[in-house]
């Protein structure tokens, strides 16, 4: 009986979830767009960060690329939408093998400040080849209906977790969690780690991309300091954090609620949001570095568990 | 007839010699023990073997095939495991979970998913670690996590098992225990051996034969009584020590 | 003669490029953090120079004192109060947190101060040593003079005074250097302290040449890596040496293939200096 009933709920939220734009007004949609859209990007970021422990700090590049690829696809060649994002996430997955052979072979310290310069070279670089509208950016056409963001970016995500579920239950996600847990031990198993690595990046630059080029033409301007803007890989970084890295629903849970955190300080406390995004970080990165489904995961949680975060990692 | 064969083996980092023309020979079956002072080779002998680097000359021959300077994952599907002397267990996964990413590779590579489970299941019975199968390593003492290390190598199914340095750190019943549960496994799985060892009593006591290093050359090699009585080694690493063990 | 001006350039440029570049590596050699706010903290600097010089007109080559004073407590008092308590967990946790600082103290120096392009900009400015073909500006020639001064006046502080000895002894082994009586929390405070001063001063000096806005400090902190990497850790002059070369090359080639591309000439280095050498040209081989 209650395996029905959690059935049917979920069947009635899913329902629900799946109709928003049809009960609800726009204000809303444009929100849980956005919503969907960061999901997607940090559900990104925990494929190669959070299971395979690379955490790449300028995942912004495949988002970036992939707003670029789909407009530049619409504007010149009147490619249809769906197929343009196509071409975004395969360019996503490419950009990431070629990346990913040299600097997956980093560690550290290494790994995220490479990844880091990658964003900004990629913005230098956007900003002076002369068929990326340069400085100027890029305008889309319009689309008829604005609803269909909510829907097509809804199903990327759906799709991105059922494939990531599947992922994980196979060979690729036991060696990705092998890399992320010892790297040495895994090779010793038999594990191919250099093409774990880049098969857990490729996933998470396909993906971005995907999330990059819905935003190209849901915002129907692009510019380079809007699409590889470094503030874009740290929100995926601490959704993910925050919601809790390495697990499957953690990221989606982390979008939603600093989404909505950051959207309700900003319309109510704009003075305080200005801290909002730095004190988050440093806030999680102290109390909670295992995040939010860590902490529901302990039973009889108290102040205990934030003090022991604190006394076990400091001098 | 023998599993694995070194010839001439030598390795050096940017000039400094570690090994100079090592040869070695285990056979199919055999339980073979490396000793040596610390610092004489004995770690970056196995890490030559199991292709964490690569030789800088010489041939290693593994059931005929020469296998050197392959990778390590590579190395790891044709039957080869090895236990690290840090012990690498994945802090976030039980022990459980462990071996059974264990049992997903090695020369079980290609074996469907579901057949898998089984061999994680017997490999953490076989070691004695059943009743802790869902704690994580972090609670485990340090015998239990070298336990592990063997759990997760023999999960590999190997048929050649190398073991770095299993019982430093453990107490005398820890280590007989670790001892009868290493003849154990070769008898079950039918495994040949090689290990390094610090811990006298337990290379005499097991080895069917051991080799000596010294400064990254092969000073004897032998039957464990002939080694006791051997000169060079005597000179070189038993010293008094041993002679003090054995009167003891 | 175009190359010699370059060199010159580039030269000037590099010797506050170590500066800027010293505070980070003496961090991440002894607390083993990389300040991902390091940029942030030069970019503090420039404005408290900035303000000093347009609110009290005082110097900006006389307020480098008030500069690093500044940010040496700001710097004491985030390892102290912040930094320290992830000090010991996982590399990443302590560069997500060093990142929230840096967009912490960017996004409040842009509400305080806005994104408006200011620069410090004193009379002399523009003034410069005629020598025949070449020109050396009076304000690049005093910051490169402070700033190889300062990278020797650190390099005495280390060895010779008891805090500088006690920062040596904390970064080649924290439990033998707490058996000898030192403070480590504390000492770790202090070297985040003088990191941040250094590039504070770094800052201040940097404002004059270049326009100040709230990011500046984004590349800045690339930069600064870059810089160390060259360098390698656990050396002061190895700064010196990666400064004065990324100087030289930016300038060279900012000239040859255009200013915009200064900022991919960086990455290009960063990326070329890992695959070579993942420890630094002149470092130790420690991780």
């Amino acid at each position: 009986m209650n395996k029905i009933l959690k059935y049917a709920f979920l069947a009635v939220t899913a329902a629900l979830v799946a109709t928003v734009p049809l009960y609800s007004g726009a204000f809303i949609t444009r929100f849980l767009i956005g919503v969907i859209l960061y999901a997607i990007m940090a559900e990104g970021w925990n494929v190669i960060a959070g299971y395979t422990g690379y955490p790449s700090f300028g995942n912004v590049v495949f988002f970036g690329l992939g707003a670029y690829i789909t407009a530049l696809c619409m504007i010149n060649f009147h490619t249809p939408f769906i197929l343009s994002l196509v071409f975004s996430s395969i360019a996503g997955a490419l950009f990431a093998i070629i990346i990913g052979i040299p600097i997956l072979r980093l560690k550290g310290h290494y790994f995220a400040i490479v990844t880091l310069g990658i964003g900004e070279t990629m913005m230098a670089i956007t900003f002076n080849v002369p068929f990326t509208g340069t400085g100027a950016g890029l305008s889309l056409p319009l689309a008829i209906n604005p609803n269909l963001f909510y829907y097509i970016s809804l199903i990327v995500l759906v799709i991105f977790i059922v494939f990531l579920k599947f992922i994980l239950s196979g060979r690729l996600g036991y060696g990705m969690i092998a890399v992320r847990e010892d790297e040495d031990a895994a090779k010793m198993m038999g594990i191919d780690t250099v093409a774990v690595k880049i098969k857990a990046f490729a996933i998470s630059g396909f993906f971005t991309a995907i999330a990059g080029g819905i935003y190209a033409y849901w915002s129907t301007f692009i510019d380079p300091p809007t699409v590889y803007d470094p503030v874009i890989s740290i929100k995926m970084i601490i959704m993910t954090v925050f919601g809790g890295a390495g697990t499957l629903l953690g990221p989606v849970a982390g979008a939603f609620i600093i989404m909505f955190l950051s959207d309700f300080l900003s319309t109510h406390f704009t003075i305080l949001h200005t801290f909002f995004f730095g004190g988050l970080i440093v806030m999680t990165a102290i109390f909670l570095p295992k995040g939010l489904m860590d902490v529901l995961s302990q039973k009889g949680i108290g102040w205990k568990y934030f003090i022991e975060n604190i006394r076990k990692h400091r001098v | 007839m023998n599993i694995i064969k070194g010839e001439k083996i030598t390795k050096s980092f940017s000039g400094l010699v570690a090994l100079k023309n090592v040869d070695f020979e285990l056979n199919k079956g055999e339980i073979l023990g490396l000793i040596g002072p610390n610092g004489s080779g004995k770690t970056t002998l196995i890490n030559v073997i199991t292709g964490f680097y690569k030789p800088t000359s010489g041939k290693i021959l593994y059931k005929n095939h020469d296998i050197s300077g392959l990778s390590p994952h590579k190395i790891s599907r044709l039957g080869i495991a090895r236990t690290f002397q840090i012990v690498k267990p994945f802090m976030e996964l039980t022990v459980l979970e462990n071996v059974a990413t264990a049992a997903l590779f090695g020369k079980n590579i290609h074996i469907p998913k579901s057949k898998t489970r089984e061999n994680a299941k017997s490999a953490v019975e076989a070691v004695g670690l059943y009743d802790k199968s869902s704690y994580k390593p972090g609670s485990l003492s340090i015998a239990e996590l070298k336990k592990l290390e063997i759990a997760k190598a023999i999960a590999l199914s190997p048929e050649l098992l190398f073991l770095d340095e299993s019982m430093a750190g453990l107490n005398l019943k820890e280590t007989q225990t670790t001892m009868d549960l290493i003849l154990k496994v070769r008898e079950q799985r039918d495994l040949s051996i090689f290990f390094v060892e610090h811990v006298m009593k337990v290379v005499m006591g097991i080895s069917d034969r051991v080799i000596v290093l010294h400064h990254g050359e092969k000073i004897a090699d032998g039957k464990p009584n002939d080694i006791v009585n051997d000169e060079n080694v005597i000179k070189a690493y038993l010293g008094k020590r041993y002679k003090r063990q054995k009167n003891a | 003669m175009f190359e010699l001006q370059i060199i010159i350039n580039g030269l000037l440029l590099g010797g506050l490029y170590a500066l800027m570049a010293i505070g980070m590596s003496l961090i991440w050699g002894v607390t083993n953090v990389v300040n991902l706010a390091h940029g942030a903290l030069i970019m503090l600097g420039a404005y408290t120079t900035f303000w000093l010089f347009k609110l009290l007109h005082l110097d900006p080559f006389v307020s480098l004192a008030a500069s690093f004073a500044v940010l040496f407590v700001f710097g004491f008092l985030i390892q102290k109060y912040i930094i320290n308590f992830v000090i010991r967990a996982k590399m990443f946790i302590t560069l997500l947190l060093t990142f929230g600082l840096d967009i912490l103290i960017t996004n409040v120096a842009q509400t305080a101060w806005t994104s408006n392009f200011r620069q410090t900009s004193p009379s002399y400015a523009s003034d410069g040593l005629s020598l025949g073909i070449i020109t050396v500006p009076y304000v690049r020639l005093a910051a490169f003079t402070i700033s190889i001064a300062l990278v020797f006046a650190l390099y005495l502080f280390l060895k010779k005074t008891k805090t500088g000895q006690a920062i040596r002894a904390v970064s080649q082994d924290i439990d033998a250097a707490r058996l000898m009586g030192i403070n480590v929390a504390n000492t770790f405070a202090i070297t985040f302290g003088i990191g941040a001063g250094l590039a504070g001063v770094a800052g201040s000096m940097i404002g004059v040449l270049i326009p100040i806005t709230p990011h500046m400090g984004e590349i800045l902190t690339l930069k600064s890596f870059v810089i160390a990497l060259i360098g390698g850790l656990g050396t002061i002059f190895g700064p010196l040496v990666g400064g004065l070369f990324l100087g030289l090359v930016e300038t060279f080639g900012s000239f040859h293939l255009g200013a915009k591309y200064a900022d991919v000439i960086v990455f290009g280095i960063l990326v070329a200096t890992l695959i070579i050498k993942p420890t630094g040209i002149l470092g130790k081989n420690n991780e």
